[in-house]
């Protein structure tokens, strides 16, 4: 008997229903202690500096611990994402990465190189950073709106 | 573009799912992989893995390329 054959009409729209909440669930949780500890952090520099002072040893060790645990709260939940996420999924996410880091093995190097000549200032690492993640993001989006169009 | 990644692979899938009276939703469901995915296998924009082609074959009870043909298997089917 095929695993088909076993299931009863509509039981393939509750485990596909399952699966997006679960899948939603990983994702916003993932970006969710991400943005908690950027608001910890966030909080603890403002309140610093609108005070004008030096950050205190306590408030310097709570922001260290949001940064640690958002780390291993996003590295848990980056692999439990790609435990749930199907193949078509995980493909558009490598598809993605792959243009990122081929900007970035690009742009770094001539950027580097530029700079030992003396006609840029050297690499600023936020903005590669920035660069490269809305590169990816936008590489994402555009598979997933590509799959879209047709749909 | 890319065409070493992409085949011009063609499927029954929609075919097959219609028959059944199936959503892309339920076939994705009974597969283990999301609605989107369904419609990207349909659409050929996506060339499915061979676990999930195997999935696909035992669900519909036919062999992978009763479900699945590439130009070669096209050419060789008309001979």
């Amino acid at each position: 008997m095929t695993k088909g054959a076993t299931m009863h009409g509509g039981d393939g729209e509750r485990l596909e229903r399952e699966r997006r909440r679960k899948f939603w669930r990983l994702f916003f949780g993932i970006g969710g202690s991400g943005a908690l500890a950027g608001f910890v952090f966030g909080f603890i520099n403002g309140r610093a500096d609108a005070a004008g002072e030096p950050i205190s040893d306590t408030a310097t060790a709570i922001a260290a611990v949001a940064l640690i645990v958002s780390a291993i709260g996003g590295a848990y939940g980056t692999w439990r994402f790609f435990e749930v996420a199907d193949e078509v999924e995980v493909a558009d996410n490598l598809w993605a990465a792959v243009i990122g880091i081929c900007v970035y093995a690009l742009l770094f190097p001539i950027w580097w190189g530029l700079s030992w000549l003396g006609l840029v200032p050297h690499p600023a690492e936020w903005i590669l950073y920035a660069t490269v993640m809305s590169v990816t993001t936008l590489a994402y989006a555009a598979r997933k709106w590509r799959a879209r169009a047709t749909d | 573009m890319f065409s070493t990644l992409v085949a011009d692979m063609k499927n029954r899938l929609r075919v097959l799912r219609a028959e059944r009276g199936w959503s892309q939703a339920e076939l994705g469901g009974r597969l283990g992989v999301s609605r989107q995915a369904v419609n990207a296998i349909e659409t050929g924009k996506h060339d499915p893995s061979l676990p999930l082609a195997f999935r696909l074959a035992r669900l519909f009870d036919m062999k992978i390329e009763e479900i699945f043909q590439d130009d070669e298997g096209r050419d060789n089917a008309r001979r």
